[in-house]
């Protein structure tokens, strides 16, 4: 993962495409063995947290702590679709000595907004590097 | 409601794919893991599965959901989703197989 101090509140992320293709539709379905007949064709929306990784990863690679996930869904996506994601860094702050980071990120389907998530994680060099 | 899922290396695989700390023990270790963990996300998505049984094809049009993770979990484990109506929201957890609480939280069908 990139470098704590190199990560700035307001720092944005993205445009990046997700081709909602098949193959992806049942890594995240087959994944949890979800059953639910709405997904024969219809996206798991929980699939927003996965690509909010992905934004802030798309910058700050590597593994992070998952600490907290908030989740909208406006609109379902059907496989076959793309959607663009883009996110904004909405926290960097420092609670008993870890280090949260936040990313609010917006989905869209052309203009129509689909999925929105907050991931909000600990940043790992902090704790195993000691930086601040 | 609830609905229970035993997580496998295989899924968990699956789910987060390859070289990481989620599918590769080496990879795990070098960042400090005893064995790989299972994404939160998988979890959450348990929540999220358990919910669109509870509210139907409405969850995919206007549910929320807003959860904390508070455990890692491990390949082997058996995972139980929980849903209980608050009148104005569902409090949302999910247990392991010891009863330890991995994720809480709240969802909701938005008006």
């Amino acid at each position: 993962m990139g470098r704590w101090t190199d990560a700035t509140l307001g720092e944005t992320f993205g445009p990046i495409e997700f081709r909602m293709t098949e193959k992806l539709h049942r890594r995240y379905i087959d994944g949890v063995c979800n059953e639910v007949p709405e997904h024969a064709d219809l996206i798991d929306p929980s699939v927003a947290g996965n690509f909010a990784i992905g934004l802030i990863g798309s910058r700050y690679p590597g593994p992070i702590v998952h600490s907290h996930q908030a989740l909208r869904y406006y609109s379902p996506v059907r496989v076959g679709e793309t959607i663009v994601g883009t996110g904004v860094l909405s926290l960097k702050e420092m609670r008993r000595d870890k280090a949260y980071v936040a990313v609010d990120c917006d989905f869209h389907r052309g203009d129509e907004r689909v999925w929105w998530a907050r991931m909000t994680c600990i940043w790992p060099e902090v704790h195993l590097r000691g930086e601040t | 409601m609830e609905l229970t899922k035993h997580v496998t290396q295989d899924d968990m695989t699956l789910y987060s794919g390859p070289g990481n700390i989620h599918s590769d023990l080496e990879v795990a270790k070098r960042t400090g893991l005893d064995a790989t963990i299972a994404q939160g996300m998988m979890t959450l998505a348990y929540a999220s599965e358990l919910m669109t049984r509870v509210c139907g094809p409405e969850w995919l049009e206007r549910g929320e959901i807003d959860v904390k993770f508070t455990k890692p979990v491990y390949a082997g484990d058996v995972v139980t989703a929980r849903a209980e109506d608050r009148a104005d929201h569902y409090a949302v957890t999910a247990v392991n197989q010891a009863g330890e609480t991995l994720m809480v939280g709240e969802a909701r069908l938005r008006d």
